[in-house]
């Protein structure tokens, strides 16, 4: 085989890759799909019975995760693909009808352009139709957190603080680039700190926050960014770290202000469809 | 390390790139069945009922009532305490149970899925002003219909 064949035959690997990697089968799990991946009435019973728990424990305003792809798939540590904040609302139905639940306030990821991303409200039979288990992480901070991050939502910080700029692995400590996780951290610490100045929150993210390590080869890290548009670690130096629910969890009970970090699970008792099986921050 | 090694790492590696850590973010553009199927699913098993949300408002707690965000009395500056919207018909502190509406509830699909969903006809009357009298005319018109 000579260089020129060589050559020939990498570009097309690569392209023929490339294409499978952007393709809907290549980003299992990341609900572009147009099936979901368990039963509607599972989903919508699941979704339910999340929000029931989250009521049950008066939470107005909590951390909600999602898992969107097999776990042998994740960088190690890592446990959900989601994160977004979930607010107790008054919602207003097609019919006029205006009932009480959880509107979940979200940062996605364009499915058109993976470069970016759009903010969107959506509620929790939405936020778990891709997911590919029916797992939720959930953070319930303190009262008064709960009451920043609802004023926080209510005075469209979230939307201030959006940078529609998307990376996969995205740096929480600048603001190059945002993902689902660094726009929720964001909007934590806008509330935390009073402030929309992504100055000061980068600065603060930078001296209390700990970011989790993603570990994967410096090899995979430079062919994903070479070659897929939502990958970069331009806004990293040194290891690459990002925002993840866990590092969220961690940070908010470091600092005292979550009351409540929990993984939930259909329990599938029988006659008992909203039963859960609740464990703590260790399976996290 | 020759060719052959470098093609097998590279494919090894590429394969494996949607290992990354955000992934399964990317928004529910593509869920348009979702509606269809939630809707057949409606009033099915544990399912009470589905519906689409118009608006949702988060809900405030003012000295122990529960307000919507966004109501003429906030923005109106009244008096919170006498002219709330109880929404959940309860006075609420933190830490108690909250009342969560058995109806499940959905997004309607992205603006450029209804916009490609199939049509039906229906009467529009289109008003044109003129400086002598105001003329109403009606025609079919097209327009879209969400799926639910």
């Amino acid at each position: 085989m000579n260089r020129k064949s060589v050559i020939l035959c990498l570009v097309t690997f690569f392209s023929v890759s490339f294409a499978a990697l952007n393709s809907g089968s290549a980003h299992a799990g990341s609900q572009q799909t147009p099936s979901a991946m368990h039963q509607p009435e599972e989903i919508a019973v699941f979704a339910k019975s999340v929000e029931k728990y989250a009521a049950s424990k008066g939470a107005r305003a909590f951390i909600i995760a999602r898992v969107g792809r097999p776990a042998e798939d994740l960088p190690k540590g890592i446990q959900y693909t989601h994160t977004a904040i979930a607010v107790y609302s008054a919602i207003t139905l097609q019919s006029g009808e205006i009932v009480n639940g959880y509107a979940i306030h979200n940062l996605y990821q364009d499915s058109d352009d993976k470069s970016r991303s759009v903010l969107m409200t959506d509620y929790p039979v939405d936020f778990f139709w891709g997911a590919y288990e029916l797992k939720a992480g959930i953070v319930i901070p303190t009262p008064a957190l709960q009451s920043k991050l609802i004023a926080a939502i209510n005075e469209g910080k979230n939307k201030t603080l959006h940078n529609p700029k998307y990376s996969v692995l995205a740096s929480p400590f600048n603001s190059m680039y945002q993902n689902c996780t660094e726009h929720t951290l964001d909007v934590i610490n806008a509330a935390i700190y009073n402030t929309t100045n992504t100055a000061q929150i980068k600065l603060n993210t930078s001296a209390h926050f700990d970011a989790q390590r993603v570990h994967t080869s410096r090899f995979k890290l430079f062919l994903g960014a070479t070659f897929m548009d939502d990958i970069t670690t331009r806004d990293h130096k040194g290891r690459v770290k990002t925002a993840t629910f866990t590092s969220i969890a961690n940070y908010l009970d470091k600092f005292d202000l979550s009351e409540q970090v929990a993984t939930l699970r259909p329990s599938n008792k029988p006659n008992k469809p909203y039963a859960l099986d609740v464990t703590g921050l260790s399976s996290l | 390390m020759n060719i052959k090694k470098i093609v097998v790492l590279a494919s090894l590696s590429i394969l494996s790139l949607p290992s990354f850590a955000e992934a399964g973010s990317v928004e529910h553009s593509g869920q348009a069945s979702k509606h269809s199927v939630l809707a057949i699913t409606d009033g099915v098993g544990s399912i009470t009922k589905v519906s689409s949300a118009v608006v949702a408002s988060p809900v405030l707690v003012v000295g122990g009532l529960s307000l919507a965000a966004g109501s003429a009395v906030n923005s109106a500056g009244e008096s919170l305490a006498n002219n709330a919207q109880n929404v959940s018909g309860h006075h609420h502190g933190h830490n108690k149970a909250l009342v969560i509406t058995e109806i499940t509830i959905t997004a309607d699909p992205a603006p450029n899925v209804v916009m490609q969903t199939p049509t039906v006809k229906k009467d529009e009357k289109i008003i044109t002003h003129t400086s002598e009298e105001t003329t109403v005319k009606t025609k079919k018109t097209t327009i879209t219909e969400a799926e639910h």
